[in-house]
């Protein structure tokens, strides 16, 4: 029979109970102390929490050797692990993980004014020691394998950025009992990440955005690691980010041109995979509970799955276009009947009201001004999305998906705040629909019309 | 103030008291080769000559026995869970030895004061009873003499001696 391995303890790891580290002076004095994560990094190594130096860290970079005594929660047993310290790391992916789920356990036990990450100390693990006991394993809730391979079957059948973020998020909710969660997409030029598609949540958020760097979906996706809290903390929730960049402008309260973010009230778990293929991030997976420690590192490990399939979807999905000459838009006549619409622009920020209603600004704002002006002036209800990328009034960002994110986001948005559609009619082709006639008004960036 | 012991600037009054109440306790001892090894301890007793007992599950232990056994010093952090409050005693010396029937009471008494402590710092009543659960046959017992005490509570005064 061979002893237990990293990956089968993981739960030891979650910082239920506070392992014990012990170390050894070279004069062999020892000292033993709590130490707040023993950090999984791969089945070889560990980190273990730096934030004080003292008599423990001396010894660690001293001799190099540590015992741990980790207490696994699932089986109630007492792993004692020895551990050869390889070096420190106080920036970059593993640090950022350990650092956010070190503020929500400190957090959680009113130590939030004490635990600060300095850095990870990275450790092979040599050997690893159940002591006597009789393990209680805990039935098991979900089988998480299972679910990612019915998510990858369902997930091949979708075709479209929209169509492919709606499945992964019902595959959450069918396959992996995840209740709240939403697809954000990354406008690397911007710094922002803006939602396209949520599950869950009494509005859907469609179009909201947040800072890169803010919350575990921001650092999630400035770092390109997953980021998961057990415990939710002010410093890593949304509602404390948003204030702040209220904040940061000037305002008391968001300005009208702000979607709400449609998170949980009080979550207390969160997990947010960043969506990475062909060595980029196109957005973040996100999750979230009211229930703490919802996520462990077995969910982690597939909903990164999930999100790295998912990655790979849309930038397969992204249309073959046909070139311009194949096909000429179309024009239709403008339906002078039925609804008129006011449709405003705000040339500063290309944000666009339709009937003093927000509707979305930046370069979906812009895209839905262009499309509206072809409509109105030209009578033109057909567009390619060869014509829009090759557009440079539309500034838009380098890679393929950013395009189609933003045209998933208008379409969604218009679904959501008014009687306009933007229905699809062949690959890389689209029909603006308007039931109604548009009224165009600009405003210049000094406010003239 | 009266004190137990020959060491009467650690064993205060209040270190004492802290010690014995519902406190989780961590063990460490160099093994033959220099190398740390760790363990965790049930119960803690100080006696008037200012000697501090531990009862500890036996074969849960063994490489800190062992080491003790080889005349390795011994470390020791006392922490009350709900509080976080910490201290650390060393030894340079400590005996193994077999357990009398006080020690039995002793691990039973400390045992159900870290479950409630346990309890009241919001873990499950079945977990915290499993978590202080040992079998009555398979304890022993380690004694010595504090030499140095030190706070363990986390922050910036951890690993400062601790002053009366």
């Amino acid at each position: 029979m061979t002893g237990p391995v990293l990956d089968t303890i993981r739960d030891c790891f979650e910082g239920v109970v506070p392992a014990l580290l012990a170390t050894c002076d070279r004069n062999g004095v020892p000292n033993v102390s709590l130490i707040s994560q023993v950090h999984y990094v791969d089945p070889g190594r560990v980190a273990l929490t730096y934030q004080f130096f003292n008599k423990t860290r001396q010894n660690l970079t001293t001799t190099r050797i540590a015992a741990v005594s980790v207490f696994n929660p699932a089986d109630l047993i007492d792993y004692r692990l020895v551990l050869e310290y390889e070096e420190t790391q106080s920036a970059g992916p593993i640090f950022e993980s350990m650092k956010a789920k070190l503020a929500g356990l400190a957090s959680h036990s009113g130590m939030q004014d004490v635990f600060r990450l300095q850095g990870a100390d990275i450790c092979r693990v040599r050997s690893i020691t159940a002591m006597p006991g009789v393990a209680e394993p805990q039935p098991q809730v979900r089988n998480l394998l299972s679910g990612v391979r019915t998510t990858f079957g369902d997930l091949a059948k979708g075709s479209e950025l929209g169509e492919l973020c709606d499945c992964a998020l019902a595959c959450l909710r069918d396959y992996f009992g995840v209740g709240h969660a939403m697809v954000l997409m990354l406008d690397a030029a911007a710094g922002r990440l803006f939602t396209i598609a949520s599950i869950g949540y009494a509005m859907s958020g469609v179009g909201s955005e947040l800072a890169l760097g803010a919350g575990v979906v921001g650092v999630a996706a400035r770092e390109s690691v997953p980021i998961r809290i057990g415990h939710m903390t002010s410093e890593y929730s949304y509602r404390s980010t948003i204030r702040a960049q209220a904040r940061h402008r000037g305002l008391d309260s968001p300005p009208a041109t702000e979607i709400p973010y449609p998170g949980l009230p009080a979550p207390e778990s969160q997990i947010a995979l960043p969506l990475v293929a062909d060595g980029r991030v196109l957005g973040v997976l996100f999750a979230e509970s009211a229930e703490p420690m919802r996520f462990r590192y077995d969910d982690e490990d597939a909903l990164a799955l999930v999100a790295g399939r998912l990655a790979e979807l849309i930038l397969a999905s992204q249309p073959d276009e046909p070139s311009s000459t194949q096909h000429q838009p179309d024009r239709l006549a403008v339906a002078a009947t039925g609804q008129r619409v006011v449709v405003r622009h705000y040339q500063v920020d290309d944000s666009i009201f339709l009937d003093h209603d927000y509707l979305i600004r930046g370069v979906a704002g812009a895209i839905f001004w262009k499309l509206a002006c072809e409509y109105v002036r030209n009578g033109r209800g057909e567009f390619s999305n060869r014509e829009l990328r090759l557009d440079p009034a539309l500034r838009l960002p380098e890679y393929a998906e950013n395009l189609e994110a933003r045209l998933v986001l208008l379409q969604r948005r218009l679904c959501e705040r008014s009687t306009i559609r933007m229905e699809r009619c062949g690959r890389g082709r689209f029909r603006f629909v308007v039931p109604g006639t548009l009224v165009l008004d600009e405003v210049a960036a000094g406010g003239a019309r | 103030m009266p004190v137990r012991g020959t060491e009467d600037k650690i064993l205060t009054p209040d270190v004492v008291s802290f010690c014995e109440s519902g406190v989780s306790i961590a063990m460490s001892s160099c093994d033959e080769y220099g190398n740390p090894v760790v363990g965790r301890a049930l119960g803690c007793r100080v006696d008037g000559s200012g000697k501090v007992r531990l009862v500890l599950r036996t074969e849960a232990n063994q490489e800190v026995l062992g080491a003790v056994d080889c005349n390795a010093g011994l470390a020791v952090t006392f922490t009350q869970p709900s509080t976080h409050r910490s201290l650390q005693l060393k030894a340079t010396c400590a005996r193994f030895l077999e357990p009398d029937p006080s020690d039995l009471s002793l691990a039973e008494q400390r045992a159900a004061a870290l479950k409630v402590e346990l309890i009241a710092d919001g873990f499950l009543a079945a977990f915290a009873a499993r978590y202080c659960a040992f079998d009555p046959g398979q304890l022993a017992a380690i004694e010595f003499v504090p030499t140095h005490a030190f706070v363990q509570t986390p922050g910036p005064g951890a690993g400062n001696p601790l002053r009366p």
